[in-house]
């Protein structure tokens, strides 16, 4: 495989540069970035975090166009992406420097500076991903260069290796977002454990659903926790979901105890329930991450998804860590929500460990995460 | 002409709502459709799980609120929908659902909002909290048989559900 | 709407995958059927995996690169959604990387265009008991597509016999409506995509959508129905 563009002066260069577009369309956010990553030449990979230089990260929302529904609805969501994508692909490259004209894009059969092209392959709505995988294949078929399939979980991961490379190992990481609740134990790029994750709701979609039940509108996370504000995290007493129990998670039972509650306290104040639910929720996964890194002898602990950008959760979370004598890393919240920076990141390690993926692999919305 | 034929059970909690779930399993074939009703909180995904676990689904079935579908292999593979953000039938097209249908058996939650898409002949299963002073975690459950094939189905299930029967 | 451009006579890749049917084809925009090199794959739910290889295998036996290809044909359905977003991803972004315009094809006329009789009708299934229809003369389209049951869009005289020819998987799958007329062309061709690529405008690929015939987007269709001959 030829990707070399640059590579260090001399006779002998001792490493390669690499420079990849990352397309990430699994939910209801449109992102493409161009990150560039060293690595030696001709050695093995070794288990260090690359150390990843993002060259641009364009993320267009489409919060504002899901949110009249309550929430993501697929077919507007595939419908936005397949609008927005290519803007939003010309813009990364513009951003990095690439663009061959305005666009990126000029028909005269140069191309950008790209060694490969990346796109988060699963898990996610189907038709959202289909968007992103074939222009990411069509890319890598114009362009002549490999396409890599990243699993957005491990974009996740790779978030932390973003900001902090040289963050300890192993590492615990606590992924919380609107589809998923799960601590991962990473012993290196490549190599997870998944200690815990949430036997019936993920803790955004409990956010969303009680933001829902209680009228707050959508999305529910940033509401809850905008409100909470106002209100008195110790007003009511809500049960911890498994609290004692193990490193899994249960969020349904919090969600219906929130409901009983209003049923027989119609005088509840939103503030004071948004804010003593939200305590709960960070409650449980405080303790559980904490709980995970203890008994798993981590090096580090870091938060991930976008339930991460919660304003309450990332106090608690880095107070506890510190109390705990562990080094942590509370992302900056850009790399908390989906973006194509963090795929762009997996997709170099992916790229370097396993090569391309063919051009017959398509999108799997159930995609699991590759666990040692 | 309407055909239709109806089971009522009541649950104790959770568990009970999974055991129930569980006996229904047995009765199901290939291309059947489940859709669950009942208010936030009222055990849908809990009712999932139970038939998942019965249908022999080892992996951990959660609720597929965010992709609106999982897929579950086992002896029959189980499809697991959920679409609570879902008002619109349209908004399923994206889906294939009719491809989706044909193999397995398909649960959806919330169902009763894309109605028009799901075939006629199905099982519906209403989780209610109970009214009356029993314990918050009790459920009231009324499963409807609806078409010759679900009614075909209605002697056996009654039998088996025997256990929380309740008159409807 | 802009005027368009006028592609006749050059070289044309085009792509269908609104059905269960992933075709490629490669030719002379206008030029006939048999004088293009295509493929074609039958696919439940891969479109997404079959698309590119099959665009990569069909340029590499006509072969021509990417870059000497000077226009784009997508059948922009109606049909199956998630088929219509591979195919409509997979020609945008190559349009754009090429820098070449796109002929947007419904895949009404183009199972049309397959058949020499006319009148002539096309019929896609759109599942859920649905079709999606259009009837076709010697002059062209007559009415617009329509989106109903068989039972209520279908011409019947009475007995299960349309007083036209018909093609289309949607007649397939509703014999009892469609049988007796029905011509073979299950699914749209892309050798004749190339064909009718030299008689419709192109346009920028950023301008050409899916047309859904669902509400909210029944507006989109009129698009492909002024589209001049």
């Amino acid at each position: 495989m030829d990707m070399t563009t640059t590579t260090d002066a001399g006779p002998t260069p001792s490493t390669i540069t690499t420079t990849i577009l990352a397309i990430e369309t699994s939910c209801d956010e449109t992102s493409a970035a161009v990150v560039r990553a060293e690595r030696p030449v001709g050695g093995p990979v070794t288990g260090a975090p690359p150390r990843i230089e993002v060259l641009s990260n364009v993320v267009s929302s489409q919060v504002a166009r899901h949110a009249e529904f309550g929430g993501v609805v697929p077919e507007v969501a595939s419908r936005a992406h397949l609008e927005m994508l290519e803007p939003v692909v010309g813009q990364a490259l513009a951003d990095a420097g690439l663009a061959v004209t305005g666009l990126g894009f000029d028909g005269t059969g140069r191309r950008p500076a790209v060694d490969a092209v990346a796109a988060t392959r699963g898990p996610g709505l189907i038709g959202a991903l289909l968007v992103g995988v074939s222009s990411a294949k069509a890319l890598s078929l114009a362009w002549d260069v490999p396409y890599v399939g990243v699993n957005h979980m491990e974009g996740h991961l790779f978030a932390t290796f973003l900001e902090r490379p040289d963050i300890g190992l192993p590492l615990v990481v606590l992924l919380v977002s609107g589809g998923h609740t799960m601590i991962v134990k990473v012993d290196e790029p490549g190599r997870y454990r998944i200690l815990g994750s949430t036997v019936d709701d993920a803790a955004g979609e409990a956010f969303d659903k009680v933001a829902r039940y209680l009228g707050l509108g959508y999305p529910g996370g940033p509401i809850i926790d905008a409100l909470s504000a106002d209100g008195d995290p110790a007003a009511i007493r809500f049960p911890r979901g498994m609290l004692d129990d193990g490193l899994d998670f249960s969020f349904s039972g919090m969600k219906t105890a929130v409901i009983n509650y209003v049923r027989r306290h119609p005088e509840a104040t939103n503030p004071d329930l948004a804010a003593s639910f939200q305590e709960a929720v960070v409650d449980v996964l405080v303790t559980k991450v904490l709980r995970a890194a203890k008994r798993h002898r981590a090096a580090a602990v870091a938060l991930g998804g976008g339930v991460a950008a919660n304003s309450r959760l990332r106090q608690r979370f880095a107070q506890a860590a510190a109390e705990a004598g562990l080094d942590h890393l509370v992302p900056s919240r850009a790399y908390c929500t989906d973006n194509a920076a963090m795929i762009g990141a997996a997709a170099h390690w992916r790229l370097a460990h396993d090569g391309a993926t063919g051009l017959d692999a398509g999108a799997d919305p159930s995609l699991r995460l590759a666990t040692t | 002409m309407e055909q239709s034929a109806w089971l009522c059970a009541e649950t104790d909690d959770a568990e009970g709502t999974r055991a129930l779930a569980g006996a229904v399993a047995p009765h199901l074939g290939h291309g059947d459709v489940l859709v669950l009703t009942g208010d936030l909180g009222a055990g849908k995904t809990c009712f999932t799980q139970g038939l998942g676990a019965a249908l022999g689904v080892t992996e951990r079935i959660t609720s597929p609120t965010f992709t609106i579908v999982s897929e579950y292999e086992a002896r029959l593979p189980l499809h697991h929908l959920d679409v609570y953000r879902i008002d619109d039938p349209d908004d399923t097209l994206d889906l294939d659902l009719p491809e989706l249908l044909e193999a397995g058996v398909t649960v959806v939650e919330w169902g009763e909002r894309i109605d028009a898409v799901l075939p006629a002949s199905r099982a519906t299963v209403e989780l209610r909290f109970d009214d009356g002073d029993r314990h918050p975690d009790s459920r009231q459950v009324r499963i409807g048989l609806h078409g010759p094939s679900w009614l075909a189905r209605q002697a056996a299930l009654a039998r088996d559900l025997e256990p929380w029967a309740v008159p409807c | 709407m802009p005027a368009g451009e006028d592609v006749a006579g050059r070289l044309c890749l085009a792509v269908t995958s609104s059905t269960s049917v992933v075709g490629v084809a490669v030719g002379r925009a206008g030029a006939p059927a048999a004088e293009t090199v295509a493929h074609e794959v039958a696919t439940d739910r891969r479109h997404a995996e079959e698309l590119t290889p099959l665009v990569a295998r069909t340029l590499a036996d006509a072969g021509v690169t990417l870059g000497q290809i000077e226009c784009f044909a997508v059948d922009v359905g109606p049909g199956r959604f998630t088929g219509l977003r591979v195919g409509l991803a997979t020609v945008r972004t190559l349009a754009l990387v090429a820098g070449r315009p796109v002929v947007a094809l419904s895949s009404l006329e183009i199972l049309a265009a397959a058949e020499p009789q006319r009148p002539v009708l096309a019929v896609v299934d759109a599942r859920r008991g649905e079709v999606f229809q259009q009837q076709f003369g010697p002059d062209g389209p007559e009415g617009p597509p329509v989106v109903g049951r068989p039972d209520d869009v279908a011409p019947d005289d009475g007995g299960g016999h349309p007083p036209v020819a018909v093609v289309g998987d949607g007649a397939d799958r509703y014999p009892a409506w469609y049988g007796v007329g029905l011509r073979p062309g299950r699914e749209p061709s892309a050798a004749v995509m190339v064909t009718l690529a030299g008689h419709r405008p192109a346009l920028p690929g950023h301008l050409v959508a899916p047309v859904y015939l669902r509400e909210p987007d029944v507006h989109v269709n009129v698009t492909t129905r002024h589209t001049p001959r």
